[in-house]
């Protein structure tokens, strides 16, 4: 009994030991995120976007849109493109054979007309059925495809009509500001040998009120899954991929809104089909190619600006499948690359992001998990009075506390964008989120990893509703 | 050791829950705080800026009384706001006057002392803007030095500062600038684009310059400023020993139509490097139209598909003129021209015509309709022929269909499949 008991001490101390770690972690990454968060704000401040506006040496983009079944939201993103203020750009929707009225919608809105250009597959990935041209907007192209590899098979058949040099490929259910491609173009414009992808940070759509692609009115959800998701949203940009990025160190441009240079798009073959998500895999695709072929100059950054809103899962089941489907993903990438951790070739990405990757997103789940099911087991065991189980289970609220709070106040140093009482209300569920909402994800991330083990590597997509 | 590590857990917990607390309250302060002091400042940029529109719209005796009032109320940092303020450029007099009283005021040395030695380095950046705006004797000097800064954002900034004074000395001195910081190309053209023409010299002797990167950016810029009276100089960069100012002398040709710059551009068809090769096909397009075709045709192998994709595009708008070369280009042996030669007759819209010439009762038109269909049959490429058919009459279809069968038997049969 007594061997028992000492084993439980080493598993306290490990416990102990890696919430201590995540708090020295996220001070840290924190503190950088802020600094970094401060620079990009003054930069944008003083910023005279008029210029940029105007200029025919602005750099054009081509904006990837791959659709499947997104009629609710469809109209409304290609509207807020449509609306960007931008001298030049092109859009290609994908439409990945989509079972329901997307396609209809798309031709409605554009006067579609096909058109017999020849083209070259290079991904061959589901056949490219019909091209179309809109008669309306010049700068709007449509494919239709044969699904069946995926997002990524459908950014892919985008990619061989995208002409200009970056792309950005966005979800088909995110309202882009006016000025999101403004504001992260001026960056690119600083370095564009050397700056090959860039991401920013988007929040949640739930709540808002949105009129021909524009959001009039910004009104955070009070529902408390809908709160939480902006707060991990806040937590994952600001405490983690704003500080990555200050060390050029970013693992993930998100699919979400990511621009990447078309000739490294084009070089390493495109977005993998063979990964349940793409955006993760191709940026750690990246940052391999980028040490293996000495470019070391090459950049990936993200900004904190917000460029944009998508919906949320609004549901359990569906933040459930969207998690199970995350969480998937990183274990096959992270996989993938293993033998890239603590490899000094690869810097700050060996030995800060992959360790976290590894300790914190693939096996950080088992940690919580167990930690709470022994402290559990021990007190129903009666190895353990209460004062035990109640100081562990509060070393777990409030790290996660402090890290979410840490994150918080690096975001509104520089952004106005909620109001005192959404904020003082997110302070309050940071305080509960170890009471359900993290059991809600861990779950969902424990089902993503059976998943993996299963090698289950479908996309589940979630149901829009529109309705946040 | 249960009660050891209690305790120490304990500890912890403690110093979290400290922490945590304390971070909250300071984050709901911080953000009430910050809360007032937007709207306040929200509230003092609307005064500020409908006094403002009241001035543009006042009687001069009236401007002359309330602008030292106007000035006085401004923080030396606040003046790089109106820089952004659209509806004063309806009035450039009385902008010049309000930065006249700013000078006179005594607040443009705080400014300048800010923008020279400032320690915060965002309140140097908002000077230097303000410089920029004001355009006060020291300003170039100013921010000439802020250049030579190590810290990226202070020569940036001073970079757009200087966009501001759009004047020739300070396009010279971007330009200088450019040759030690080549990655600033695209933020610097962008800059001078809004320059006026006049700036066409500094263009022109940067033209000569020994930095290819500048010869490269002055080209650009001279095209996009059609700036005619520099067409000997260009046409000689086209010979240049960095192929990214050949490429951009050839475009810049081009743009310019310079009609006397054929045979230099005939010669960058033969460069080594494709890129110069599609801007020499483009800027052929441009000068020869038609008549460029003997020369630029040769290139319809070209291993670049860009610049086949030039030979086309001529091709496409020169359809007529093109149709003998394409009636040979078309059974070549290389699937890259036959691609080329159908992609023209497509993007030309001639697929209908080809058709119906078919069954013309023209015998020359309907041979000549029949070569150029048994090209693009044989091609193996496809060109819109389902789609093209749609539009002819079911016994137009079906005598066409009869045709390509004859040709190719499997692929009128597809369609007749498709239709069905």
């Amino acid at each position: 009994m007594s061997a028992f008991a000492w084993d439980m001490n080493i598993l306290f101390i490990i416990f102990s030991s890696y919430f201590g770690l995540q708090v020295i972690y996220a001070l840290i990454l924190g503190a950088v995120g802020f600094r970094e968060n401060r620079q990009r704000s003054k930069q944008t401040e003083a910023e005279d976007y008029a210029n940029f506006a105007i200029s025919s040496f602005t750099i054009p983009v081509s904006f990837i849109i791959p659709a499947r079944n997104e009629q609710e939201w469809i109209n409304e993103t290609l509207q807020s493109i449509l609306n960007l203020n931008y001298p030049e750009y092109e859009i290609i929707i994908v439409d990945d054979q989509s079972a329901d009225r997307t396609l209809a919608v798309l031709t409605e809105k554009l006067k579609l007309e096909a058109v017999s250009n020849p083209f070259v597959d290079r991904f061959a990935q589901g056949k490219i059925r019909g091209v179309f041209k809109s008669k309306k907007y010049g700068n709007v192209t449509v494919l239709t495809k044969i699904s069946g590899f995926k997002k990524a098979g459908a950014v892919n058949a985008g990619l061989n009509f995208a002409r200009y040099k970056y792309v950005c490929v966005i979800d088909s259910d995110i309202i882009l500001e006016p000025e999101a491609l403004l504001k992260v173009m001026s960056q690119v414009q600083k370095d564009p040998d050397n700056i090959i992808g860039i991401g920013s940070s988007f929040g949640l759509v739930n709540g808002f009120k949105i009129r021909s692609g524009r959001v009039v009115e910004k009104s955070f959800s009070y529902n408390p899954l809908i709160a939480y998701q902006n707060i991990e949203y806040i937590r994952a940009f600001i405490g983690n991929r704003i500080a990555w990025s200050r060390f050029n160190a970013s693992p993930i441009i998100s699919g979400g809104f990511g621009i990447w240079r078309r000739d490294i798009l084009l070089e390493l073959g495109g977005f993998d089909a063979q990964f349940t998500c793409e955006d993760l895999e191709f940026t750690f695709r990246v940052r391999k190619y980028i040490t293996e072929n000495k470019k070391l100059d090459y950049k990936i950054l993200t900004l904190p600006y917000y460029v944009g809103w998508t919906e949320g899962p609004g549901n359990f089941r569906s933040l459930f499948s969207q998690r199970g489907r995350w969480q998937r993903v990183t274990n096959e990438t992270v996989s993938s690359y293993l033998k890239m951790v603590l490899n000094p070739q690869y810097k700050w990405f060996a030995f800060v992001i992959l360790p976290y990757f590894l300790l914190y997103e693939v096996l950080g789940v088992f940690f919580e998990v167990s930690s709470i099911g022994m402290v559990l087991f021990g007190w129903l065991a009666g190895l353990l009075d209460i004062r035990m189980f109640l100081a562990f289970f509060a070393l777990m609220v409030l790290t996660q506390t402090l890290i979410s709070l840490i994150s918080i106040f690096a975001y509104i140093r520089e952004e106005s964008l909620f109001r005192v009482r959404d904020i003082a209300y997110f302070i309050g569920l940071c305080f509960l989120e170890v009471f359900w909402y993290r059991w809600v994800i861990a779950i969902a991330k424990l089902w993503g990893t059976i998943g993996y083990l299963r090698g289950v590597k479908t996309f589940d997509q979630y149901v829009r509703t529109k309705s946040g | 050791m249960f009660n050891n590590l209690t305790e120490l857990i304990i500890k912890a917990d403690k110093i979290l829950f400290v922490a945590a607390v304390a971070l909250a309250l300071a984050t709901i302060i911080f953000a009430a705080a910050r809360e007032s002091v937007v709207r306040r400042r929200v509230l003092n940029l609307e005064k500020i800026k409908k006094n403002l529109q009241r001035m543009v719209r006042a009687d001069r005796e009236k401007i002359e009384e309330t602008i030292p009032v106007f000035v006085d109320e401004f923080s030396p940092q606040q003046f790089s706001l109106l820089s952004k303020e659209d509806y004063l450029k309806l009035s450039p007099g009385l902008e010049q006057e309000i930065k006249d009283n700013f000078i006179s005021s005594g607040k443009l040395e705080a400014v300048e002392q800010m923008a020279h030695k400032g320690r915060d380095k965002w309140d140097r950046v908002e000077a230097l803007i303000t410089l920029g705006y004001i355009n006060s004797p020291a300003t170039l000097g100013i921010l000439q030095r802020s250049l030579l800064d190590r810290d990226e954002d202070i020569n940036y900034f001073a970079l757009q500062a200087l966009g501001q004074l759009k004047s020739q000395e300070a396009a010279k001195v971007m330009l200088d600038f450019l040759a030690k910081n080549p990655h600033r190309g695209y933020g610097i053209a962008l800059l001078l684009e809004a320059f006026p023409a006049t700036i066409s010299a500094e263009l022109y002797e940067a033209a000569a310059s020994q930095y290819g990167v500048v010869r490269y950016w002055a080209v650009k810029l001279i095209g996009k400023f059609k700036a005619r009276d520099y067409l000997p100089r260009i046409e000689g960069l086209t010979a240049d020993s960095n192929s990214d100012v050949r490429a951009a002398a050839c475009e810049c040709l081009g743009l310019l139509e310079d009609k006397e710059a054929g045979a230099v551009i005939k010669t960058c068809l033969k460069d080594k490097l494709w890129f110069v090769r599609m801007h020499a096909v483009r800027a052929l397009d441009l000068i020869m139209g038609a008549t460029a075709l003997p020369d630029a045709l040769p290139l319809i192998d070209d291993p670049a598909a860009k610049v086949r994709e030039g030979v086309k595009n001529i091709l496409a708008r020169n359809i007529q003129q093109a149709l003998p070369y394409l009636e040979k280009y078309l059974f070549s042996h290389d699937q890259a021209v036959r691609r080329c030669c159908a992609e023209a007759l497509v993007d030309a819209g001639y697929i209908p015509v080809i058709l119906k010439d078919i069954l013309s009762e023209d015998p020359d038109v309907e041979q000549k309709a029949m070569r150029l269909l048994a090209g693009l049959v044989k091609s193996r490429i496809y060109f819109g022929l389902k789609r093209a058919l749609e539009d002819l009459s079911v016994e137009e279809k079906n005598r066409v269909l009869l045709i390509v069968a004859a040709m190719d038997q499997g692929l009128a049969e597809r369609i007749k499949q498709e239709n069905k």
